[in-house]
């Protein structure tokens, strides 16, 4: 009997893969072939999705991007016996968008049955508990240090120095948050880990546990996504039937439970301290700090909040060893990160490659240019708060300091592509306007700043001559000024990054423009 | 007396024992640690702008104008939320802080009427203090943005008005209602541009759990909440301190006035009972200081059949004086005598002994008090050797436990009660003994630990049900009984508090509660580190 | 769309009632339920937050009506009244941006003859905006319910408002 593997995850469903399954049972069952059909999770090439895989003699061969209309041919093809059709891509391992990828994190993403434990584990999963079950907490602590690994949720901040803060706190209670309100357009990574290898995360979460004396754990997950939603609940229950959550785990002496919370449709959450509070059921305000939340976090407890890709990243650093996580990358940017291609691209999707590639290697090697087919026009990287870069800026390696040298961020490793259609000072516009929809409201150049950047971006564009519209420039740069240092938190104060790239490229080009339009005595 | 405002440090005080220095703007300062650098700034007189911030209210960082710059760290932090750290270099004024400070008055002012002659808080304004403080001159993103200068007013408080278009959501309010009354009556309701105060749902305020207490007119830095005495009088001129003489509470206030004209009574930080808050009676239940049927001068009349008679001080005075002197030689000394009033102040009950003494020479002195708290004066006097109570308002901030009898302190004394609800949501626990399920049984924030709802009249079974169960569960703080107790006369009370009647499953039925919720209750109290008994009414008014 | 059956349940929502709420909210442990967590399970049993569910919260968590309220009004998903069968969200942001969905969510609008946070006439829609669905590797994206349709297209989207509106008229 063969075993066809096809994703329960957001992006294939979105793809109409639960019609596919029906129209290949169907088909099946009306030639009496039988055949067993498994739910993996996506390996995050979204332009292959629907992707079905076979398992043939041991080995993984792929067809793609499947509709249900083509099913009755691939029968016709014996696709089941690995038989030739226009879809069949050969040998997952082989194909280039992955062959090119250093996954560690999301080694078995895509490859197993997303929620049987059994799968997991053959495929190295517990691996890292067990490691983290037979160290201290000092050890799992100075694993993490030297391993390099640092917040992949957008601020990069050292992993092993947060954990080191909690577990040197003294406290009755202490908490692990997974920060897993992924709102950054473009970003998928934590979505794709939580629906294809969720124990992964949950591990990750255990041994964070372990290291810094924490018996709970946390998942803010946003409410854009109910697949992630049911799939972690699933894997929730299913590890605390398996002994891996709940008292005296995997007969430790480690207590260690996790609790699902839903988000409620604010971007704002996704800071940490926004985070706590609406994980306390109130507003999602912003706190100051000091206090940090490593200090004074989850109900005034020591609390560790890190995001999805972070901790799903420790299990293979316990596995695996610091040094083996820090030999990939360069410089201070150790390890992998998964950056997620996106817009307009035609082969979008999530490619986990070490730090140190060219924004530009990564958009022709994975990406393949745009969808539309037109030259490119800029590309967004790090999210909403992320800096714009036009088709000729796209040079800049993808580490942290690079792009931070560059004017931009990494953030949550977004990537998103548009083509030369685009529009600058319109998304200029957008990331204001984005800032004012989002905003808490608590601090002053946030709430006010980002409603009148809107306004001032529109007088730009309106303005009848040179000397309104250089004024209006003059005063989108004091506010930008007023917003990124005066602000209470990263959403007013990383505003003024998208909104400042984008009207450089927008001046440019008019320049360039005016310059060709403006009459030439010669002629 | 001028009009005396009282300094506002910012933050509230530290009182951590540790002491910190550090460098502002060149100048050595010394302060506990745990002080924001907005408090320790004021402290050596410089006034840092701010407006989220008042020293009523914990430090919240959301209007940005009190950023400064400190040696040796990126960005601008603000002092307000800054704890001091010893060596500290800051800088309370540089260029980049006097344009990103220009900066948010400019948003604050895009999006504010422009009616400063006419408004009511014209020179009582902190949003006004702020934009001539920071040299505000020019509103370069005009007035014809997204703005909330349509907001509708609510006038529905009989006391204050609600004027949401000034309103720059600071919060101020809020805190104070959370914070200072615990009634938690505002909210800022939505977010981002859209964020504003709402009382209760979107209520109106009298439709609101609001309570009239003023703290958050006191706390608004604009226009926004405002007494309707200042809209209709002005500003006040100059002030005078006065005790509050509704309840034994004796909240100091600053009656800020308009030549004789009370126009606002604004509690005093100085006063110890307050520190600052108020409730409804003493904040805006003045109308009788100049109601017309105020008696202003001395009348007298020779019999009930007569008139009212206006006359002079030193007439009535001397008429008394004379009366008084006559009785004395005809019936004797002790033949007069005089009694105070629980309204009076300590001061004034003071004066009124030493009248008796000194001038009547006979101890024919009592007071009101006497009827309604005579049981507890009688037992506080045998026990302790005073017969008043052994705490002062502050105290209540050490208190673990509070066991809250006969007393509805919410209702009856408002400001003590919000003073006991701060210490409970710190963590403190409380026990109601009460027929009635008073507001501190449950309420926002507020949970009793146990609530015995005893039948009325069973204080003293109940009392003795405690005793009698802390002496049986060997509870008892023997170190106090054998340093403070007379042996002898503890042994008596030990052989009658252990009678059969006093026990738990005994009275449970006479109080009308359980014997296990009573020894639950008794352990509680028994066993924290620093328990504190109130009472009231409730059980001093019964024989 | 031949291979994209639009077989979406519409949302079926109990008819808000004080007693019934009060009989769920007792259900609800204050130790593993924060506040944000019951208003969910009541949006999504009765499709929006009715006012008078307030006073209830309140008292249960221990909060005052305003905190409550404040709660309620900071979170976009909350609404105060009761949605259509049909909650239409289309992507806002950036990724969606690059693939056409400003002018998306123009033809939607009129061809709803609504904008955001309005329920339509002409079909048992309630339109929103959602910013990132977290599926922008196929911008455009729109969410119907729970189902995301990826890819989206002027025609698709046509098919899809046909398809809704046919089931409507059934």
């Amino acid at each position: 009997m063969t075993k066809i593997y096809l994703p329960r995850e957001t992006t294939t469903l979105s793809l109409g893969v639960e019609e596919l399954i029906s129209a290949i049972e169907h088909e099946a069952a009306a030639r009496g072939i039988a055949i067993q059909i498994l739910r993996n999770g996506s390996r995050g090439a979204a332009w292959l999705e629907p992707l079905l895989e076979i398992d043939f003699n041991g080995k993984r061969l792929g067809y793609g991007p499947v509709t249900a209309s083509q099913i009755q041919s691939l029968f016709e093809a014996d696709f089941l016996n690995a038989g030739e059709h226009e879809l069949k891509l050969g040998e997952i391992s082989d194909i280039p968008w992955f062959k090119q990828q250093q996954r560690l994190t999301f080694s078995r993403c895509g490859e197993i049955e997303s929620l049987s434990i059994d799968e997991y584990k053959k495929h190295g999963g517990f691996r890292g508990l067990s490691a983290a079950l037979k160290s201290s907490s000092k050890d799992i602590i100075n694993i993490i240090l030297d391993s390099g690994l640092r917040g992949r949720g957008g601020a990069a901040f050292p992993a092993g120095i947060k954990w080191q803060t909690v577990a040197d706190a003294d406290a009755d209670s202490k908490y692990i948050v997974c920060n897993a309100d992924e709102g950054d357009s473009g970003t998928f990574s934590d979505r794709l880990l939580m629906e294809g290898d969720s124990y992964c995360l949950i591990e990750g979460m255990i041994i964070a546990g372990i290291a810094v004396g924490a018996e709970h754990g946390f998942i803010y997950l946003r409410s854009e996504y109910p697949l992630t939603k049911i799939i972690l609940e699933e894997a929730l229950i299913k590890a605390r039937a398996a002994g891996y959550l709940g008292n005296t785990i995997q007969d430790s002496i480690h207590n260690f439970d996790i609790h699902l919370h839903i988000g409620a449709g604010a971007y704002i959450c996704g800071e940490e301290t926004s985070l706590l509070e609406s994980l306390e059921g109130k507003r999602g305000q912003i706190r100051f700090k000091p206090p940090l939340p490593a200090l004074k976090g989850l109900h005034g407890k020591p609390t560790v909040v890190n995001n999805v890709i972070t901790l799903a990243s420790v299990p293979v650093i316990l596995a695996k060893g610091a040094e083996y996580y820090a030999n990939f990358g360069r410089g201070k940017s150790l390890g992998t990160m998964p950056f997620q291609l996106s817009g307009n691209v035609k082969h979008g999707g999530l490619v986990e490659i070490s730090f140190g590639l060219t924004l530009r290697e990564v958009i022709e090697n994975f990406a393949g240019g745009t969808y539309t087919g037109k030259a490119i026009g800029a590309v967004q990287v790090g999210g909403p708060l992320g800096a714009y870069f036009s088709g000729k800026q796209l040079d800049t390696p993808l580490d942290y300091e690079s792009f931070s040298a560059a004017g931009g961020m990494l953030g949550h490793g977004g990537i998103v592509v548009f083509d030369d259609g685009v529009d600058y000072l319109e998304q200029a516009r957008f990331a204001m306007e984005f800032c004012s929809v989002e905003s808490c409201g608590k601090c002053t150049p946030c709430r006010i700043g980002s409603v009148r950047g809107v306004e001032v971006i529109t007088r730009i564009r309106t303005a009848e001559n040179q000397s309104e519209r250089s004024e209006q420039y003059d005063l989108l740069e004091d506010l930008c000024e007023t917003m990124e240092d005066a602000s209470l938190c990263a959403m007013g104060g990383l505003t003024p990054m998208p909104v400042r790239s984008a009207v450089k490229l927008h001046q440019l080009l008019t320049e360039r423009t005016d310059e060709t339009m403006r009459p030439t005595n010669e002629s | 007396m001028s009009l005396e405002k009282d300094l506002d440090y910012g933050t509230p005080e530290s009182l951590c024992q540790e002491l910190i220095s550090l460098e502002i703007d060149g100048h050595q300062v010394v302060v506990p640690e745990g002080t924001s650098i907005m408090r320790a700034a004021k402290q050596l007189g410089t006034s840092i702008p701010k407006l989220c911030a008042t020293d009523s209210l914990e430090a919240f960082g959301s209007c940005r104008l009190c950023l400064v710059e400190i040696e040796g760290r990126r960005g601008t932090p603000a002092s307000c939320t800054t704890p001091v750290e010893a060596g500290m270099i800051v800088h309370t004024q540089t260029q980049k802080l006097a344009k990103l400070r220009k900066g948010v008055m400019e948003l604050y002012i895009s999006d504010h009427p422009l009616d400063c002659l006419t408004c009511s808080a014209n020179g009582d304004c902190e949003l006004q203090d702020m934009a001539g403080t920071v040299g505000l001159r020019d509103v370069r993103y005009g007035y014809q943005g997204d703005n909330h200068l349509n907001a509708t007013r609510d006038n529905s408080n009989p006391y204050f008005s609600f004027d949401p278009s000034k309103c720059i959501v600071c919060s101020r309010c809020v805190r104070a209602c959370d914070e200072v009354q615990g009634t938690f009556a505002l909210t800022i309701s939505k977010r981002g541009f859209e964020s504003h105060v709402s009382a209760g749902i979107e209520d109106s305020f009298l439709d609101s759990e609001c309570v009239s207490c003023g703290a958050c007119v006191q706390a608004c830095p604009t226009a926004t909440l405002m007494e309707k005495t200042v809209i209709e009088h002005g500003v006040p001129e100059h002030s005078i301190e006065t005790t509050c003489a509704y309840c034994g509470v004796g909240c100091t206030f600053n009656a800020e006035m308009k030549g004789d004209q009370v126009v606002r009574m604004v509690p005093a930080k100085s006063g110890k009972a307050n520190e600052g808050h108020a409730c409804v009676k003493g904040r805006f239940a003045w109308g009788y200081a100049s109601h017309k049927e105020r008696i202003l001068k001395p009348m007298l009349r020779s019999s009930i059949d007569d008139p009212w008679r206006e006359v002079s001080w030193e007439e009535a005075i001397q008429f008394t004086a004379k009366k008084f002197r006559e009785l004395q030689q005809e019936y004797g000394r002790k033949a007069i005598g005089g009694i105070s009033s629980s309204r009076a102040t300590n001061e004034e009950v003071f004066v009124v002994q030493k009248l008796v003494r000194a001038a009547f020479e006979n101890n024919n002195i009592d007071t009101c008090a006497r009827v309604c708290h005579s049981p507890t004066g009688f037992g506080l006097n045998k026990t302790l050797g005073t017969s008043a109570g052994t705490q002062d308002f502050i105290s209540v901030e050490s208190a673990d436990v509070i066991l809250l009898i006969g007393a509805n302190p919410t209702d009856a004394h408002p400001v003590f009660a919000s003073r006991m609800k701060k210490r409970l949501r710190e963590g403190a626990q409380i026990i109601v003994v009460d027929p009635r399920r008073i507001d501190l049984v449950e309420s926002p924030h507020i949970k009793a630990a146990a609530h015995l709802a005893i039948l009325p009249g069973t204080n003293v079974a109940l009392i003795n049900a405690f005793a009698h169960i802390i002496v049986e569960e060997d509870l008892v703080d023997w170190d106090y009984v054998n340093h403070r107790c007379d042996k002898d006369l503890f042994e008596n009370w030990l052989a009658f508090i252990k009678r059969e009647q006093n026990s738990p499953s005994y009275v449970a039925k006479v109080l009308g509660v359980e014997a296990e919720t009573l020894r639950k209750a008794a352990r509680l109290y028994a066993r924290a580190e620093r328990a504190a008994i109130y009472y009231g009414l409730g059980v001093t008014a019964h024989s | 769309m031949s291979d994209f059956a639009l077989n979406i349940p519409k949302n079926h929502y109990e008819d808000w009632q004080l007693d019934a709420a009060h009989k769920h909210l007792k259900n609800f442990d204050i130790e593993e339920h924060n506040l944000v967590d019951v208003l969910h399970f009541f949006q999504d049993t009765y499709g929006y937050i009715d006012k008078a569910l307030i006073p209830l919260l309140a008292k249960f968590f221990n909060l005052s009506k305003a905190e409550v309220h404040g709660v309620i009004s900071f979170y976009h998903d909350f609404r105060d009244t009761k949605p259509a069968s049909y909650i239409l969200k289309i992507c806002q942001a950036e990724s969606c941006q690059a693939m056409g969905s400003r002018a998306l969510t123009a033809e939607l609008k009129a061809a709803l003859k609504i904008d955001f946070h309005e329920t339509s006439k002409l079909a048992d829609i309630t339109l929103e905006p959602v910013y990132c669905l977290g599926n922008c590797s196929c911008s455009p994206n729109l969410m119907i319910n729970t189902k995301i349709i990826s890819r989206l297209t002027s025609e698709k989207l046509n098919q899809i408002l046909t398809n809704l509106r046919e089931v409507q008229d059934d």
